[in-house]
């Protein structure tokens, strides 16, 4: 009697794609985390460094990011208990609102990014910036996407309580892309 | 004793192999530092050649001693591991690993910088692509690619790059350091014989990375002393009409665009510290020419990277075509055959 | 022409699919045995043109003031050689192997993903062709493999080259990523009934280890070629000094990856010693545990050593410090491994078929590398030889003589299973002694010529300065080792015109790929197999003397 090893089963499937997702975020961990110490080590050894703390104004259209973001994070919660708790209606209408709320932040960083009267051509600030929150934009725009894959998958009846692994992994992607953002947040604009 | 016997076999076998003479080896030291540094790669090596003899030799035995033999099929003895030897084979590698890192740290010790004196000669070596400049702040002296030091004198040195990184590595004087634009990198050795020396760039820094010799000429105090006087002097004066046209040639933008010739005032009078903004060295970097400086170009015996000899024939064809001698160098001149004339006439006086 | 068939509805002409091609079986495949053996042929080809390469630089060094390859030329080939062989050649044939056995040996009928798998693959060949159009359209890079900044800004380095590199990089970067993944996966999701981790084969240990180091430390070197590419397109200041930026950030990102890309590529060749070393002893590996413990401290290891590349720049004493204790412990985990083969060789029956004599020359010539790398551990001895031929023969003898002839010891020993046929014996072993005493000419030469004094990376030198006849004896080397590798494509080329009848197991083997044909059926297993020890075929063969029965470490 042999057991067939193959990864077609759900547990299975459901812990692949769980070690898939982490091996994904660890290296986009170490990618986000490179360019932090990147942007620490070219601060190191700045004088004149445009330090965005310095005036509190400069953090109001970044706060008030960072809460959309978090807020819509929040709603993908919602969206993934709703599905646990077999309600695909309840899923779509939050995936939907957490979308929106994306969209909110994209346009939020493309205004403090003209605001700011930065380019990424200036002396090293303006590279390192740029590459940090540009990569991130890119992240929540990857998991816009990811999202409305989702939902498109959940409105043509793919998930159920039982069986809804993109909805967990897709979700997790999105509290990642939060995560960083505080992360981006707080060592850009407070530390 | 058998260890230093074994390691002056290697040596004599390296210097009857190689003609020694000529070999920019720190196992021929000529300073404290290599002098340490080679002393610590004799007992590396000796070190070395035990684990290596110990290894190869517990190999050698294992194929010959247990080749299976013909017609045997039985089976050896299954052995899977045994926990105290394991244990033994980990812990003397860390104690021999131990006993090296307990080396490095004290020759680190004993090759660092000694703190600066008022009698230390002070240097300022920058690094361009692809030539080496050497600059005495103390002695209102620049030059380039023939590095003059004298014997028994620390001398204390600054590395700048006006480019890309380079290394400055004479491995007879000391080991290298790396020449980082940006950055401010320090070196020292005290020469202890008089002699030539041969260094060479470290970094790889572009097309003519092999061509960015150092000749270092180790002095006595006396001949230093003399060598510094003539470096002082203003340039020579043009004398003959082709000498004056010479002069004009130089001075008229074709040699000075890029190549400076003149006094060159001491770093305290000239070049106050510029306070150091984003990427400056807090020297400016800028005032120095793209090219060696010209004042005493005949007293050198090497030019272009220190990769030719300094004679009439050779800076005769460097001014005719420079790009076969040193190909993608940044000197991008074409005098005419009678203005080479002239610069001849008069270079060869700046002695 | 269409071809008419017979369907219930009447004669309709039917096309050929593409997956019924024998080209297209190729190109659309998923099976992860083709696509490792593409991996291979695909690697092998590029280790062709590299050496290529190689006996160019040879030849332009074989003489003081060589005019064989101009400055810029010799430039590119350098770089492209380095390049090809750590990024086109080692990587991608350990991962061709790799992806060949590790379903077999851990009883699956298939990597985890099949399709990524194939992404992969293709992914790898457009990075390397991608990187090799350089040539034909503006210049191939020319900066070395480990392209310093700012050399490489676009300020020193006018051409196109450095961007063909940097995305290059990207590309494979991506293809490496998702091929770790897929093997991290696979190991922890698809092993056989009974195949617990203590059982796993050390060579799938070794590859998942490799997995995890590639996964950590690739997005370093991603972060890197991005700035690289953004100063030079957009005008960013990463490493743009005079405008805020720092030479030495390249430095350090490069080698958070560059040391442990090292051991990514040595530590699957480790993985093939240690299953050859066994098989060819009659012995179990000796010490097991410690060689798969050994294996991921050298992999933890691997990340904290990477600033001792980075001794001569000024760093603080303390910093130097560090990075040369880090440096020499690592050495002790590799002795341990080292260690365990001579053990197991010990007290065994040897037989010394050519994979075997692949194995025992990797570990005769890792030692030697391996030693040299301790030498520059040793900071001020480092700083005399970093930046010369030192170093160029520390990196060749524990890149060739470690990496590569360890995977010529897995192609020797895996062919049966990949083609259904043997390799000749006797070219097998005109093969290794003539590479061995190649390689060792060539190479050798290079610690004298470290300690004489001559630096990496120069097209040429200068007479006088002892370092002719040295050169000279490397470039005959160089060319023995090319006879070398004529002998086994020859050897190929030959045992590939016998037919496929090599037995399943020919070798007297331990581990589960053997179980099946030679080679394997497309679903691998007809049966699942279960296992008991680490070793299933041995405990078939002798269940006397089964590993389940005995007491285990």
């Amino acid at each position: 009697m042999s057991v067939t090893a193959s990864s077609s089963q759900p547990e299975r499937k459901e812990l692949s794609a769980k070690v898939t997702l982490a091996m994904v975020l660890a290296s986009e961990s170490v990618f986000f985390g490179m360019l932090v110490m990147s942007y620490l080590y070219l601060r190191n050894g700045q004088a004149g460094w445009p330090y965005l703390q310095h005036s509190l104004s400069r953090l109001i259209v970044p706060g008030l990011n960072s809460l959309v973001l978090v807020l819509s994070a929040w709603v993908v919660r919602r969206a993934q208990v709703a599905i646990q708790g077999g309600s695909t209606g309840g899923l779509n209408r939050n995936l939907w609102v957490a979308w929106l709320l994306g969209l909110l932040f994209i346009a939020g960083q493309v205004f403090e990014f003209q605001r700011s009267g930065m380019y990424p051509s200036d002396p090293a600030f303006g590279g390192v910036f740029f590459a940090l929150m540009g990569f991130h934009a890119l992240h929540v725009l990857a998991g816009m996407l990811v999202l409305a894959l989702i939902g498109l998958r959940a409105w043509l009846g793919d998930f159920d309580s039982q069986d809804h692994i993109a909805v967990d992994g897709g979700s997790w992607f999105w509290y990642y892309v939060t995560a960083v953002w505080l992360v981006l947040f707080a060592v850009l604009y407070l530390v | 004793m058998k260890r230093s016997a074994r390691t002056l076999l290697l040596l004599a076998a390296l210097f009857t192999l190689t003609g020694c003479a000529g070999a920019p080896t720190f196992i021929t030291p000529n300073s404290s530092i290599s002098a340490d540094q080679a002393g610590l790669y004799r007992i590396l090596i000796v070190l070395s050649i035990l684990v290596f003899v110990f290894v190869e030799a517990w190999l050698v035995y294992n194929i010959v001693r247990f080749r299976r033999r013909d017609g045997d099929d039985s089976l050896p003895k299954q052995v899977y591991g045994n926990n105290r030897l394991e244990i033994i084979w980990t812990a003397l590698p860390l104690l021999l690993v131990g006993v090296l890192f307990w080396l490095t740290v004290s020759t680190v010790n004993a090759v660092s910088a000694p703190a600066p004196l008022a009698d230390d000669l002070n240097l300022q070596v920058v690094g361009h692509q692809w030539w080496w400049e050497f600059d005495y702040p103390d002695l209102g002296i620049l030059t380039a690619n023939e590095l003059h030091v004298p014997a028994g004198k620390t001398v204390q040195i600054t590395l700048f790059s006006n480019d890309v990184i380079h290394s400055f590595w004479i491995p007879q004087l000391s080991g290298k350091v790396d020449v980082i634009p940006g950055q401010t990198n320090h070196l020292w050795f005290k020469a202890d014989s008089l002699g030539e020396f041969h260094g060479q760039c470290a970094e790889f820094c572009g097309l003519n990375h092999a061509n960015m010799r150092i000749k270092v000429v180790v002095e006595s105090q006396a001949d230093f002393e003399a060598w510094v006087a003539n470096q002082q002097k203003p340039p020579a004066a043009p004398q003959t009409d082709l000498q004056k046209k010479g002069y004009d040639l130089v001075t008229g933008g074709i040699c000075n665009s890029c190549h400076t010739l003149g006094e060159h005032k001491s770093e305290k009078e000239s070049n106050p510290q510029t306070p150091a903004g984003p990427g400056q060295a807090g020297i400016e970097l800028a005032a120095r020419g793209v090219g060696p400086n010209l004042t005493h170009l005949m007293s050198r015996s090497v030019f272009a990277g220190a990769t030719y000899e300094l004679n009439e024939t050779n800076l005769h064809r460097w001014l005719q075509d420079n790009q076969s001698m040193k190909p993608g160098n940044d000197m991008s001149v074409n005098p005419s055959a009678s203005d080479i004339e002239a610069l001849i006439a008069y270079l060869t006086t700046l002695k | 022409m269409a071809t008419h068939a017979q369907t219930p509805a009447g004669t309709i002409p039917k096309r050929r699919s593409l997956a019924d091609t024998r080209l297209g079986r190729w190109l659309t495949t998923v099976d992860h045995k083709r696509i490792g053996i593409l991996y291979i042929l695909t690697s092998f080809s590029f280790f062709l043109i590299g050496g290529v390469f190689a006996l160019l630089m040879r030849l332009q060094l074989a003489q003081p003031n060589g005019q064989v390859l101009s400055n810029s030329t010799y430039n590119e080939i350098f770089t492209m050689h380095g390049t090809t062989m750590i990024f086109l050649v080692v990587m991608p044939l350990s991962a061709g192997l790799g992806n060949f056995l590790v379903p077999l040996m851990i009883g699956a009928r298939d990597m985890a993903y099949p399709k990524l798998n194939a992404l992969s693959y293709w992914l790898f060949l457009s990075g390397g062709l991608f990187l090799y159009s350089s040539f034909f359209f503006g210049g191939a890079p020319d900066a070395g493999w480990f392209s310093y900044a700012p050399l490489t800004e676009r300020a020193f380095s006018r051409g196109p080259g450095m961007d063909f590199w940097a995305l290059a990089i990207l590309i494979l970067g991506l293809a490496t990523t998702l091929g770790s993944i897929n093997f991290i996966v696979t190991t922890v999701q698809l092993r056989a009934p009974g195949l617990t981790f203590r059982r796993l084969p050390v060579f799938v240990w070794m590859v998942c280890i490799t997995a995890f180091l590639a996964v950590f430390s690739l997005p370093s070197l991603t972060t890197a070629s991005l700035m690289l590419l953004l100063d030079r397109t957009v005008q960013t200041h990463f490493f743009v000094v005079a405008e805020g930026g720092n030479a030495l950030l390249w430095q350090h990102l490069f080698w958070f990856f560059g040391h442990p890309e090292v051991y990514i590529l040595i530590l699957p060749a480790f993985g093939i010693v240690s299953e050859i070393v066994p098989v060819f002893s009659s012995k179990p590996l000796f010490g097991y545990t410690a060689v798969v413990l050994s294996g991921m401290a050298i992999g933890v290891l691997g990340f904290t050593v990477w600033a001792h590349h980075m001794f001569a720049t000024g760093m603080p004493a303390i910093a130097l410090l560090f990075f040369s204790a880090d440096s020499f412990l690592i050495g002790v985990p590799t002795g341990v491994k080292i260690f365990a083969w001579l053990g197991t060789m010990y007290g065994g029956k040897l037989r010394f078929k050519t994979p075997m004599l692949f194995a025992i020359g990797e570990i005769a010539l890792f030692t030697i590398g391996g030693l040299d790398g301790i030498h520059m551990a040793v900071v001020p001895v480092d700083w005399q030889v970093t930046d010369s031929y030192y170093v160029v023969s520390h990196i060749h003898y524990v890149l060739f003589g470690g990496a590569i002839f360890g995977l010529f010891a897995g192609l020797y020993y895996w062919f049966p299973k990949f083609t259904g046929r043997m390799l000749d014996e006797r070219l097998g072993k005109w093969h290794f002694w003539t590479m061995f005493i190649g390689m060792n000419l060539v190479f050798f030469p290079m610690h004298i010529l470290g300690v004489l004094g001559m630096p990496r990376r120069i097209y040429t030198y200068g007479s006088g300065l002892g370092w002719d006849i040295w050169n000279l004896l490397e470039t005959v080397g160089a060319f023995i080792i090319a006879v070398a590798v004529a002998i086994f494509i020859v050897n190929f080329y030959l045992s590939m015109r016998k037919p496929a009848d090599a037995p399943d197991d020919p070798w007297d083997a331990f581990t589960l790929e053997w179980k099946t044909a030679s080679p394997p059926p497309d679903y691998n297993f007809a049966e699942i197999p279960s296992v008991r020890s680490g070793r299933p075929l041995w405990d078939e063969k002798h269940p006397e003397l089964a590993d389940w029965k005995q007491a285990e470490a």
